[in-house]
C-alpha cells in the first residue's frame, strides 16, 4: 500500500467517524448540569476524590456571540493546560490519575448544538507509561492520515489515532471508569 | 438579616436540597427580588438534573391562606419550590406561623425569598423560622460563569503554552492560519472573538 492509498482510506475513516454526531443537551446550561452530575456521581462512587464544592468550583462555562447570529459556548473543567504542574485545578481520581477538559460548542439560530472542538486530558501518576492520554476534536480537518479531526493521543503529541466522535459525557465516562493506570514501563 | 449568609451556587444548593430529600426539611435561598423567578426555575432544573427527586413548583399564591393550601395540596412525594411570595407582609407571615402545623409534609420545601422577606419571616414567624434553623443561604447566581480573574488566568496560561500574544493569535485566526488544536478555539472565545470560531 502506498501513502496515497493510506491517506485515502484514512479520509474514509474520518468521514465515517464524523458523520454521526452524538446527542447534546439543547443548552449550554444543561450540558454543564449533565457533566456536573457525571463528576459528582464519580465522587459519590469514590472514583474521584475531589470534595463536592471543588467539583462545582472547577466546572466553568462561558458564552459569546458567534458568527451570523450563532452563540459559542465553552465548558471548562479544570486547568487549560496539563503539563504536570502541581496545582489543585484538576479532577483527581482515587488511583492518582487526573482529568481536565475543555469543550467548545456552537448553537445556531434555533438549530441543534454542534461540537466545534474539545480536549479531554488524562494524566497518570509518575512512573507509568504512557504518562498521559488525550482525546481531541480539532476545529478543522487536517491531513486525515496524520491529524484526523477527532483523535486520541497516547503519551505523544505527534501520534494521533482516529476515534469516533463522542459527546462530553461519553468521553468522561471513559476517562473516569475505562482508563486504568497502566503498569510501570518494561525495563 | 444582620448575619451574612453563606453564598452557594444554585447547583450546590440543589445538591443540598436533594441530600435532604424525604426529610420534610425547609430550606430558604435568598435572591435579589428581580431574580427570584429565574432562580426558582434554575433550582428546579438543578434538582431534576440530579435525578430521583420529582419537583413541584408553587408560584405566586394569592395570599397566605392560598400558600398554606397549596403546600397542603401538593403531591406529598415531591420536593416543593415556592416563589412569588414577596408581597407577604408581616401579618401574612404571622398567619402562616399560627397554622404552621398544616405545612408539615414528608418532602423538603425550598422557599426562594428576598432578604427583606426573610427578615419579615424571621421576625413574624418564629416557629417556622425554627424549622428552617440555619438552612438559609444566599444564591451565588453567576458562580459557574467564568469570572474576569479566571479568564485572565486562562489567557495567561494559553500565552505561555503557545508562545503567542493575543494579537498574534487573532491575526492568524483572521487569516485562517491558526493551528488546529482545540486550545486555540477556547482562546478565541475567551477573547470574545466567537466570530472567528468555525471560520
Amino acid at each position: 500500500m502506498g501513502i496515497d492509498d493510506a491517506r485515502s482510506m484514512a479520509a474514509q475513516v474520518e468521514s465515517r467517524t464524523l458523520t454521526q454526531s452524538p446527542w447534546l443537551p439543547p443548552t449550554p446550561e444543561e450540558l454543564v448540569r449533565a457533566v456536573r452530575k457525571c463528576l459528582l456521581t464519580a465522587a459519590d462512587e469514590d472514583i474521584l476524590i475531589n470534595p463536592q464544592y471543588q467539583i462545582h468550583k472547577l466546572l466553568k462555562m462561558d458564552k459569546k456571540e458567534g458568527r451570523a447570529g450563532s452563540m459559542v459556548a465553552i465548558l471548562m473543567g479544570g486547568a487549560t493546560i496539563d503539563k504536570g504542574q502541581e496545582t489543585d485545578e484538576f479532577f483527581l481520581r482515587r488511583d492518582g490519575a487526573r482529568i481536565s477538559f475543555g469543550v467548545t460548542l456552537m448553537y445556531g439560530d434555533g438549530g441543534a448544538p454542534g461540537l466545534v472542538s474539545f480536549r479531554f486530558s488524562l494524566r497518570f501518576p509518575d512512573g507509568v507509561s504512557p504518562r498521559w492520554v488525550r482525546f481531541d476534536l480539532n476545529e478543522r480537518a487536517g491531513d486525515p492520515l496524520l491529524e484526523p479531526r477527532c483523535h486520541a493521543h497516547s503519551g505523544a503529541d505527534c501520534l494521533r489515532i482516529a476515534i469516533p466522535l463522542m459527546g462530553p459525557t461519553e468521553i468522561l465516562g471513559k476517562l473516569l471508569h475505562g482508563m486504568p493506570v497502566p503498569g510501570p514501563p518494561l525495563s | 438579616m444582620t448575619m451574612p449568609l453563606k453564598r452557594l451556587s444554585l447547583a450546590e444548593f440543589g445538591l443540598r436540597a436533594v441530600a435532604r430529600h424525604g426529610k420534610g426539611d425547609w430550606l430558604v435561598l435568598a435572591a435579589p427580588e428581580s431574580e427570584i423567578p429565574t432562580v426558582a426555575s434554575r433550582i428546579k432544573d438543578e434538582v431534576e438534573a440530579l435525578g430521583d427527586s420529582p419537583v413541584q413548583e408553587i408560584r405566586d399564591p394569592a395570599n397566605a391562606s392560598s400558600f398554606i393550601e397549596s403546600v397542603r395540596g401538593a403531591d406529598q412525594s415531591k420536593l416543593l419550590i415556592v416563589s412569588g411570595i414577596e408581597f407577604f407582609s408581616e401579618e401574612h407571615w404571622r398567619y402562616i406561623d399560627l397554622l404552621r402545623s398544616r405545612l408539615m409534609r414528608p418532602q423538603a420545601v425550598i422557599m426562594v425569598l428576598s432578604l427583606r422577606s426573610i427578615e419579615y419571616m424571621v421576625r413574624s414567624a418564629p416557629n417556622l423560622s425554627g424549622w428552617i434553623g440555619g438552612s438559609i443561604w444566599e444564591a451565588d447566581i453567576g458562580s459557574e460563569v467564568l469570572s474576569d480573574k479566571e479568564r485572565h488566568a486562562r489567557l495567561q496560561s494559553l500565552r505561555e503554552w503557545s508562545g503567542l500574544t493575543d494579537e498574534e493569535m487573532v491575526y492568524r485566526a483572521e487569516r485562517g492560519k491558526l493551528p488546529k488544536e482545540p486550545e486555540y478555539v477556547e482562546w478565541l472565545v475567551l477573547l470574545n472573538r466567537g466570530d472567528l470560531v468555525g471560520n
